[in-house]
């Protein structure tokens, strides 16, 4: 009987202990350590340049910006003669990639039998990668060509709000610069907020077609009565007026170009700015963006081939001159809610009410400013400390 | 019999690989090589089969204690100043003549000032994927702590025993943006005993330990216009910064450990007793509590081995030895790829020899040395930092215990060691910021050579029908040729008063 209970205890002891390791989980220890791989991308030209040009579709002397999302740091590269870019020592993370390979006049009359300008290719379909330590094959992106670029950017977005009044937030506005060197019209382009619900659990960012949205809204005019002349910038305000009379740490909106008014809520309205048109918005007093993250596009197409989907209208990708994602933490690309054909980043990260504004970088293109556009507002955008209504925090002097 | 001793011994060995533990002796500093001048088998064993060993009294014990410490050789990120408030009851009874029941009750208040960034409670466990915000300043955490061991003598010759503990408490940090923090540790414990001859106990224990870890950054009213920028570390170097307000961090933190005990006790004049501890533990970051994302994975190995003797060679002589080896290996694994984060690596050893001589019916005298080794190897691939450091300590140490009267006892103790970097390597390069201007140092902290000096007093008095026990601790380190830390010291002191009384 003794014996009997003994190895009772004993297997009971056995089995408590032999359970410790049904509980536990242990991960095996990784053989790859962090910064000691060589990560290989190469570029491959699916337009048929590079094949013509030197027998291979490697995109040869493309200048490459690889950005880590979470420590933002940023490596420029050139690909070599195989189309390949070499990068160690760098921490496994998601890297946003802007490749350009500019195409020169004799390289295109070489393909085209013209000296075509403007002509670049740019990795459009593929524009966030894993590099990853653990990983040792070569990543492929491919490079499609593109003819110039959108005459029109959204060059700012002013949404959180001002430090030191409250909860104010009547100052928010969006900004688009023209790009080229002559004038576009602003006539009937759309201004859209992408619409997603983290409650409803709605979220297009993988929809093949479509901008939803729920406030479309649309530059007033006929085809030519608001010109923006190159190198100008435009605000479209939620109110335009001197909000430092409400808010002193806020800003003068009474001048800008455009105001958003809502006639069928008891929204301000300042008659000296034209209004722009409401086409759709289901809710709100007012044009209405998140203060910490949000999307917002411009799409020139008719306004008649909008399309509904319940309660949204929808925007072809096709017709979406730009578009741009702030995120309440950028880190998290996970998310996003606007496509990573139009913007495969985010910028953001600012808080409510601390009066920052993200802003299109500024680069030196010919002697005149011209706008990044990447289509990674990861990577084209800044955060800086104060908004900076139609002028540039680089180019303070030319404020109106 | 012969036959149930193998298999105890058999499901020994298999079990070695799935057992844990945790000690991981990050802050070497702290580490210390008393020598002993009693051999305490149920604390250093850790195993409710034990707890016959056990040399409290069947008394109820009621003790308030209260430690200080004012650190300025400190690492960035161990908070300046510490204040750590307990008050305890504790009691033991025998249940007949096979059953002993331990147990007890605690509540403590713990409070970090002048603490940097930081909100993760165990720091310094080794695990990189630290936490917190840039603010630095106070932060408290009160708690309550329970304990039981039950122990039971299945025979004549074995017995089991199990144990349990269970700590929760709350933690707030006490600048903008005020984090909040809730900690929940369970630890079980059972043990067997065996003693296949009158004067040889073997013993075993597995240990099952789950913590979990919960911060939370909510909106603070007081910092609607604030900015708040929290960090989120995977090295030394390089956190990962976040400008929001709001963020939860969960920490599950999993312990699996296994010891095995020999005791010999051959006569009233020997006692040797020998253990060996080893376990994994393991801890699991993650963010967010409604779609929780993996934020890091830390998991440490470790082996204790010690030997300890007890040897009364007269009536008035008595020596102890004892050694003690120890070694962890941990490794961070990146959240999201198989990679490797980092790698450490320590490893302690240490030797101490104690002879305590009773002059007269009053006064025993006691004088040790002790002398240790530690080495540390840190390969932090994710910050790009290399550091490998040994060094070599010496202790020495004399007491007296002093009887006034029958009923009143002073015991007091002085203990110097000396702290000596015998080696040290380190590499960065391309360092960021954060590394440069404040952890940078931390290397340093690790190969500068410093002495402490301990004295403590201990009196018993026998008074209200009870024992009542005053006790004081001050330890005094000061880093010797250092150019960070010139002219700095730490300060620590630990009290308390236990009054002990026969209620049941």
């Amino acid at each position: 009987m003794k014996r009997l209970v003994l190895k009772i205890g004993i297997l009971l002891f056995s089995i408590s202990l032999f359970s410790c390791s049904s509980l536990v989980d242990f991960e095996d220890k990784p053989i790859s350590a962090e910064r000691k791989q060589v990560f290989k991308i190469r570029f491959i030209d699916q337009s048929g340049y590079m094949q013509t040009l030197y027998g291979s579709d490697a995109v040869r002397d493309a200048q490459v910006l690889l950005k880590s999302n979470l420590l933002n740091e940023e490596f420029n590269l050139r690909t070599d003669t195989n189309g390949v870019v070499e990068i160690s020592g760098i921490v496994s993370d998601k890297y946003m990639v802007s490749a350009s390979r500019q195409m020169n006049p004799d390289e295109m009359e070489l393909i085209t039998g013209y000296k075509i300008y403007n002509h670049k290719l740019l990795n459009t379909k593929v524009k966030l990668i894993e590099l990853r330590a653990d990983l040792s094959e070569t990543i492929e992106i491919p490079m499609d060509v593109v003819i110039g670029g959108s005459p029109i950017v959204i060059s700012e977005i002013y949404a959180c709000g001002p430090p030191g009044s409250g909860l104010y937030w009547h100052d928010k506005y969006m900004e688009v610069y023209n790009q080229t060197d002559s004038i576009v019209y602003l006539d009937g382009i759309i201004v859209a907020v992408v619409y997603a619900s983290s409650y409803l659990g709605q979220n297009y960012v993988d929809d093949p077609e479509f901008v939803h949205s729920k406030s479309v809204w649309m530059f007033p005019g006929n085809g030519t009565d608001y010109p923006l002349y190159p190198g100008e910038f435009a605000v479209c305000a939620a109110d335009a007026i001197d909000h430092r009379v409400n808010a002193p740490n806020s800003v003068d909106l009474s001048n800008v170009k455009f105001e958003f008014y809502k006639d069928d809520a008891p929204d301000i309205d300042n008659p000296l700015v034209p209004n722009m048109i409401k086409i759709y918005q289901s809710a709100g007093n007012d044009w209405l963006i998140g203060g910490e993250q949000g999307a917002i596009v411009i799409a020139k197409m008719p306004v008649d081939s909008l399309q509904w989907f319940g309660d949204q209208l929808l925007i072809p990708y096709r017709y979406v001159l730009d578009g741009v994602e702030y995120l309440k933490d950028p880190m998290k690309l996970e998310n996003k809610i606007l496509n990573h054909s139009i913007d495969g980043g985010g910028t953001g990260g600012i808080q409510f009410y601390t009066g920052k504004s993200m802003e299109r970088i500024a680069l030196n293109v010919e002697g005149r400013m011209v706008l990044k556009d990447d289509n990674n507002s990861s990577m084209d955008f800044v955060v800086i400390p104060r908004p900076t209504p139609e002028f540039h925090h680089s180019n303070p002097k030319k404020r109106k | 019999m012969k036959r149930t001793f193998y298999t105890i011994f058999i499901l020994l060995i298999i079990h070695l690989k799935f057992s844990v533990g945790q000690n991981f002796i990050y802050n070497f500093n702290g580490f210390s090589f008393q020598p002993d001048t009693s051999i305490k088998i149920f604390m250093l064993g850790q195993n409710p089969a034990l707890l016959n060993y056990d040399e409290d009294h069947e008394l109820l014990y009621i003790k308030t204690s209260y430690s200080f410490s004012d650190e300025k050789f400190k690492r960035y990120f161990d908070p300046e100043r510490i204040n750590y408030y307990q008050v305890r009851f504790s009691g033991k009874k025998k249940i007949g003549d096979n059953q002993i029941f331990k147990g007890v009750f605690e509540f403590n208040k713990l409070v970090r000032k002048n603490w940097n960034w930081i909100f993760i409670k165990d720091y310094n466990s080794g695990n990189p994927f630290l936490f917190g915000d840039s603010s630095s300043g106070s932060s408290s955490f009160n708690g309550i702590y329970f304990n039981a061991n039950y122990f039971n003598q299945i025979f004549h010759n074995s017995s089991i025993g199990a144990g349990l503990e269970y700590f929760v408490d709350e933690g707030l940090k006490q600048v903008s943006p005020k984090p909040t923090s809730q900690h929940r540790n369970i630890k079980f414990t059972l043990g067997f005993s065996y003693s296949p001859l009158k004067f040889i106990n073997l013993a075993i224990a597995g240990m099952i330990e789950d913590k979990k870890e919960e911060i939370f950054y909510k909106e603070d009213e007081s910092a609607v216009y604030k900015e708040i920028t929290l960090f989120k570390f995977r090295g030394i170097d390089f956190p990962i910064i976040v400008k929001k307000k709001t963020e939860t961090r969960i920490l599950f933190y999993n312990n699996y450990a296994f010891s095995g005990d020999i005791i010999f006790k051959p006569s009233d004049s020997f006692l040797f007793f020998s253990r060996i501890y080893k376990g994994i533990d393991q801890s699991i970051s993650k963010e967010e509590i409604t779609n929780p994302t993996n934020q890091g994975y830390f998991q440490n190995d470790y082996f204790n081995f010690e030997m300890k003797s007890e040897t009364f060679w007269t009536g008035r002589l008595k020596t102890n030895l004892s050694f003690k080896y120890f070694t962890s290996s941990g490794w961070a694994k990146h959240p999201s790829f198989n990679s490797l984060l980092s790698e450490q690596k320590q490893n302690l050893s240490g030797i101490t020899g104690n002879i305590s001589y009773r002059l007269n019916e009053k006064l025993n005298a006691n004088f040790g040395l002790g002398f240790g080794q530690f080495k540390f190897n840190l390969n932090d691939y994710y910050s790009n930092v290399l550091f490998d450091t040994k060094s070599q300590l010496i202790s020495l140490q004399t007491g007296l215990k002093f009887y006034f009267t029958n009923s009143i006892l002073l015991e007091t103790n002085l203990l110097i060691e000396k702290h000596s970097p015998v080696s040290s390597e380190e590499f960065y390069e391309n360092s960021g910021i954060y590394f440069m201007s404040f952890l940078k140092n931390d290397l340093e902290y690790f190969k500068t050579e410093f002495n402490r000096y301990n004295l403590s007093f201990l009196i018993t008095m026998q008074l209200f029908s009870g024992e009542i026990i005053l006790a004081t601790d001050y330890n005094y380190l000061k880093p010797i040729n250092s150019s960070i830390w010139n002219n700095v010291q730490n300060q620590n002191i630990n009290t308390f008063i236990e009054y002990r009384v026969k209620v049941y």
